[in-house]
């Protein structure tokens, strides 16, 4: 598809199919995510797309009636293989939800709850709890109240919150929900920002309705309809001249 | 000018204000009826001394000592099983039939006449395991009265629980009992306990389920171990009313009695309401 020879994949998936009982919802996806940049997926609702990004950590398998066929890809190694250790995948590859979602916790004991049930040691746990708070930008608001419920931040906050949550687990990728759609523009901005400033560190796959936002932070695109991949290119590319005929008509407008 | 609107609504709010009249009139009168009957009899001495001459003199140390053992083993005993048995409905929720016939169970249990539940008691622990009339026998037959009640209350608790949480725990790569551990149960437990309390105040107020496999109707010594029988509350006001000879001297004393178990019922709740409150200013989402 594309040719992107200086990256390495992370994740990619071969022929991934998925039903809802009877419901075909992805239909022989092939997705390369890219090492160490911002891949967007973009599509109608109910496009699979959110679908889609739950296969990458297995929260599918919370779904009991969702039946999967194919392979995803996590360095190499592929992810449903029968003996792989679900939480282990979950470790290296880190969530954030569509609303924020902390746990009705202190700001210190929601960082430190992915530490905790490893066992990590406390000195430890506070060191990261402070890179991970400061990665995701929300330390200085957050540092002279650590022991404060979580619920007393804005959805704003508690949304970097739920970033720095991930990031204490040291992930390989982040895989981003539409994290934005319940929040505020200004907040909106400050997430995006710190997208673009957390790439470096970790690989960034993030679901939006927003094109616009995909446009702005992206460096690859993926655009699905209807449960297929449609097209799949660097969003500079597609976002000029998108290949696909129905990928021209999404970016302009013509549904959504 | 009234029009017809502001009539039904004039007529309607004034009805609902009747109602509620009703109904704090009947609660008034049950609180006074008690207090203006039983109120004097309560005293120190009335709480700490065993009763004398026939039941118609001293307290009622002994039944009180006997309703706090009856109430906190029972609790002990069903709040646990209630609990497991909830998370497992909740959580696992499989076999489907399983799970069905425990509902079942439960919503059946919760109407059987706690009368019925005396002679279960009775069959069962007193006769059948031998565990003779004791404190034991009755906690186990009033535990059984209060685990309907408990699965519910616990079980409404957990599913209020928002998906989210449950979520956010598995995707940072917890178990699921690390999940049910740490993130279920903590966020339940207020409501958990609201079904506590309610099963608190049940356990300590029946006299039915005791009355074949715990409660004695007269006696001056403390229990020493769960083998024992004890005087219980409610099963002394029930002897006080119906048995002795001295009608004259005992009514009084079974009204103070009563007066005393509705105030510890009371003040139980009262602690439990007390903690929930903490726990749930704590938590907000």
């Amino acid at each position: 598809m594309v040719n992107v020879k200086k990256t390495t994949t992370h994740i990619r998936t071969e022929d991934l199919n998925l039903w809802f009982g009877d419901n075909h919802v992805l239909q022989n996806v092939n997705i390369p995510i890219y090492d160490k940049k911002i891949t967007a997926l973009i599509g109608p609702s109910g496009c699979g797309k959110s679908t889609l990004l739950r296969c990458f950590n297995r929260m599918n398998d919370l779904i009991p009636e969702a039946k999967i066929k194919g392979k995803v890809f996590l360095n190499e190694k592929n992810i449903y293989l029968p003996r792989v250790d679900v939480t282990k995948v979950r470790t290296k590859v880190g969530m954030v939800f569509q609303r924020p979602n902390p746990f009705p916790k202190s700001i210190y004991n929601n960082i430190a709850f992915g530490l905790k049930i490893r066992g990590e040691k406390k000195s430890y746990i506070d060191e990261v709890v402070e890179t991970s708070l400061k990665n995701a930008w929300i330390w200085d608001e957050v540092k002279d109240r650590m022991n404060s419920s979580a619920f007393s931040l804005s959805g704003g906050q508690q949304q970097r919150l739920c970033i720095a949550r991930a990031l204490a687990n040291n992930p390989d990728i982040i895989l981003l929900d539409e994290p934005t759609s319940a929040l505020d523009p200004q907040s909106t901005a400050k997430i995006e920002e710190l997208c673009m400033e957390l790439k470096d560190k970790v690989t960034i796959l993030i679901v939006t309705h927003n094109i616009a936002q995909a446009g702005r932070i992206s460096d690859f695109t993926a655009f699905m309809y209807l449960g297929e991949m449609v097209e799949f290119d660097e969003t500079k590319k597609m976002f000029t001249v998108p290949k696909d005929k129905r990928t021209e008509a999404y970016l302009s407008g013509v549904f959504g | 000018m009234i029009n017809k609107r502001e009539l039904k609504q004039f007529v309607g709010v004034n009805l609902l204000r009747i109602f509620i009249a009703v109904t704090a009139i009947f609660l008034i009168m049950f609180l006074y009826v008690i207090f203006s009957k039983g109120g004097k009899m309560v005293t120190w001495s009335f709480l700490t001394e065993s009763p004398r001459k026939y039941m118609t003199e001293g307290g009622i140390f002994p039944a009180l000592v006997g309703t706090f053992w009856l109430t906190v083993i029972s609790i002990g005993i069903s709040l646990p099983l209630g609990v497991f048995t909830a998370i497992y409905m909740v959580s696992y929720g499989k076999p489907v039939w399983l799970v069905r016939s425990v509902r079942i169970a439960i919503n059946t249990l919760a109407g059987v006449p706690s009368i019925i539940y005396g002679l279960f008691g009775l069959t069962v622990f007193v006769q059948l395991m031998k565990l003779d009339v004791s404190i034991l026998s009755g906690s186990l037959t009033l535990a059984i009265l209060a685990l309907p009640v408990m699965i519910n209350a616990s079980e409404e608790a957990l599913r209020s629980v928002p998906k989210d949480f449950r979520e956010a725990s598995l995707a940072l790569g917890a178990t699921e009992r690390q999940t049910i551990l740490r993130v279920l149960l903590p966020t339940a437990l207020p409501n958990i306990l609201t079904g506590t309390i309610i099963s608190i105040g049940r356990v300590a107020g029946e006299t039915a389920p005791i009355l074949f496999t715990a409660a004695t109707f007269y006696t001056r010594k403390l229990p020493t171990s769960v083998m024992d029988e004890v005087m219980a509350l409610p099963y002394h006001i029930y002897a006080l009313m119906t048995e002795g000879a001295h009608a004259q001297q005992q009514v009084p004393i079974a009204y103070g009695t009563a007066v005393v178990l509705l105030l510890l019922v009371l003040f139980v709740s009262a602690i439990a309401i007390i903690i929930r409150y903490n726990m749930r200013k704590k938590r907000k989402w």
